[in-house]
């Protein structure tokens, strides 16, 4: 554990936030939600682990759980709220905060859940466009690769970075219990999706590194869960250059949920997470803005010092910590 | 004002059969919303405020400003006040200025609203915590005791739209929204590079929720940028609403992030978007007319002829600035009038 009496601030904060349905809202109030539902579970049983809080963190896990297999589909996937019966990138949250409980059951709707996900990739072009881009290069203004499809936000849709990100975590986490070849494809595509949609500079946005012939910029968040997914280890350029576009990022004064993510990938790529942990307890002791369920949930990990990336593929690679 | 929000909310599911024949008027080249649904004022009014600085009183002219539409209801209202937050803005171009922000709150709550309520959902950043703070939006907001609401994470309901311009058919709306007394289009007066100009319709794109449609929101840009801005735009014209427009620094050129700043020193009010936006494209030197959602928008929404549109405050002659726009919009430009 790194930050204890971090850890058990967040752990009380985020329990009481919990609804009475069980779920969470992904803000300050509101009605439960399957993202930051997921999101808390995640975080509380990272809060457990480290021995926080004893029974009022055991009775919102619970509640948790109870409000996840509620409603779940058979098929194994989630809906976006109640009020929202859209699936899509919420079922790959809710099955990683299922396997963290390390249950049996649980996972085994996970299980459920990575197969579903496994059916439901982004949306993509066809092939006679795909074909015919190869052929007029100059008429691709998003500069992508189009055979790539990674993950959705909404079932249906195209694969953006942060969806594909977690969809990968989830299949990495559950791999021994799926179809070998099938989840190896699937990996391959979305690691292979991540890799092409990089910006310039190094980093990643939601993913289009460049469009009509201009370079765009990465941003704290997406390039974290990008490098989280694709993990430590790796011999590919945009690897050593998203961890440089993220200390570069971070050494401006930034969000709690930017803080808690440079930790959890200094933390995953074994580097020195320079002033960041003491940035976020200081962030944490702000009263404004009011912080998303996320960012709650994510700074808990944080604190925990819990691996949320994929196991590493190598050896470590370097970057440097943040300085202010 | 129950009844509207009711309407919106209801429209959910009772608008089924009215939404399958607008559609179907659509695809047979009929008009892609219901005709007897609107009924378009005969003429509009927007006011031009001269504004060289963010230093200026800018809540004083601000207050002045509403002072100049007497039929618009504020006192004991709820007001939701909706800027364009979409990037960090080191130059301060990108986004609505905090302090015009700031301006609208003091003037509202000055006329007498019973909450001012700021809310946006960006669509490029999903972490808007990290934006209110580097935009210094966040302190704003703070120092003035306002409520944000992060449109992109609220509750939704579900709303069958009432324009069949794009395939969407319906959104999920953010409550906060549909719960609004008034609606306050707070855009940045910039040019974009693939709708022409982004004024107070387009900036509605905001509050389509990320928690749903995910960031970008590519479901409005696969439906058609043209078509979703009319189609969320004709179902918000069911709520009241109101328009301030930041053009004290604007943006040409790449907008709506990668522009050039150009000051314009105008700050634009009116309840009539169209009407707005029209009376902004003119002091761009851009035809109205000739940017194609407007021109669509002006069929029913709203005025966009000038003749209809009554000008208040300073006139828009005079104080025009030549905005360029990237080479596919040329044709928007109006030609500068030959010397001498």
């Amino acid at each position: 554990m790194r930050d204890s009496e971090l850890l058990n601030g967040l752990a009380h904060r985020l329990a009481n936030r919990q609804n009475a349905d069980g779920g969470w809202p992904a803000s300050e109030s509101g009605e439960s939600a399957t993202e930051p539902t997921a999101w808390a579970l995640r975080a509380l049983v990272a809060a457990g682990t480290a021995g926080s809080n004893g029974g009022a963190t055991t009775r919102s896990r619970e509640g948790a759980v109870g409000w996840l297999v509620e409603r779940q589909s058979p098929e194994g996937s989630w809906p976006i709220s109640d009020r929202v019966p859209e699936r899509g990138a919420s079922t790959s949250l809710a099955a990683l905060a299922l396997a963290a409980t390390g249950d049996e059951l649980l996972l085994q709707r996970s299980a459920t859940a990575a197969e579903w996900l496994l059916e439901h990739p982004g949306k993509q072009v066809s092939w006679r466009t795909r074909l015919w881009l190869r052929w007029n290069p100059e008429r691709n203004p998003l500069e992508m690769d189009l055979a790539v499809r990674g993950w959705p936000w909404m079932e249906g849709m195209w694969g953006w970075i942060e969806p594909t990100s977690t969809a990968l975590l989830l299949f990495h986490r559950l791999r021994d219990r799926l179809d070998g070849s099938r989840v190896t494809a699937a990996i391959a595509d979305g690691e292979a999706m991540l890799l092409d949609r990089t910006c310039p500079g190094g980093g990643w946005n939601h993913g289009l590194g460049r469009s009509h012939d201009e370079d765009l910029w990465p941003y704290p968040d997406t390039t974290a869960f990008a490098l989280l997914a694709l993990g430590p280890g790796r011999p590919e350029p945009a690897i050593r250059e998203g961890l440089a576009a993220l200390e570069l990022m971070l050494r401006a004064p930034v969000s709690r949920l930017a803080s808690a993510l440079g930790i959890l990938v200094a933390d995953a790529f074994a580097t020195d997470p320079g002033v960041l942990p003491a940035r976020l307890r200081r962030q944490w002791a702000e009263e404004y803005p009011e912080p998303t369920t996320r960012a709650m949930a994510v700074s808990l990990l944080a604190a925990a010092g819990e691996p949320l990336a994929r196991p590493s593929a190598a050896v470590p690679g370097e970057a440097r910590a943040p300085r202010d | 004002m129950t009844d509207r929000r009711d309407f919106l909310r209801v429209a959910g599911g009772a608008a089924v059969a009215v939404g399958v024949a607008g559609c179907r008027g659509g695809e047979s080249g009929g008009t892609p919303w219901q005709p007897e649904a609107w009924t378009k004022e005969d003429r509009s009014s927007t006011a031009v405020l001269a504004a060289g600085a963010y230093g200026a009183d800018l809540p004083d002219l601000l207050s002045r400003g509403l002072a100049e539409f007497p039929g618009l209801r504020v006192s004991g209202r709820r007001i939701l006040l909706k800027p364009n937050l979409v990037e960090v803005d080191a130059a301060g171009v990108v986004n609505t200025h905090p302090l015009v922000v700031h301006a609208a709150i003091e003037a509202f709550r000055r006329a007498g609203a019973a909450e001012v309520i700021v809310g946006e959902g960006p669509g490029h950043r999903r972490d808007t915590e990290y934006l209110l703070l580097e935009t210094e939006l966040g302190p704003v907001l703070r120092d003035t005791r306002t409520r944000f609401v992060d449109l992109n994470l609220d509750d939704v309901s579900r709303v069958s739209l009432l324009g069949r311009f794009g395939p969407l058919g319906s959104l999920y709306l953010p409550d906060t929204l549909l719960g609004a007394d008034l609606l306050v289009s707070m855009p940045k007066l910039k040019t974009h590079h693939w709708a022409g100009v982004t004024l107070s319709l387009k900036n509605m794109f905001g509050v389509v929720p990320g928690s749903v449609y995910g960031w970008p929101k590519n479901a409005l840009h696969m439906a058609g940028i043209g078509n979703s801005i009319l189609d969320i735009n004709a179902t918000l014209s069911r709520l009241d609403r109101f328009a301030i427009v930041d053009g004290i620094v604007g943006m040409d050129g790449n907008g709506p992030i990668q522009g050039e700043p150009r000051p314009a020193g105008v700050i634009v009010m009116g309840e009539d978007h169209v009407a707005v936006d029209a009376t902004c494209c003119r002091l761009m030197r851009i035809a109205p007319e000739r940017v194609e959602y407007l021109s669509r928008a002006s069929a029913f929404l709203g005025n966009l002829s000038e003749d209809r549109i009554d000008q208040r405050a300073e006139s828009i002659r005079g104080r025009e600035t030549d905005f360029r726009v990237i080479e596919d919009f040329r044709s928007l430009k109006v030609e500068a009038a030959p010397a001498g």
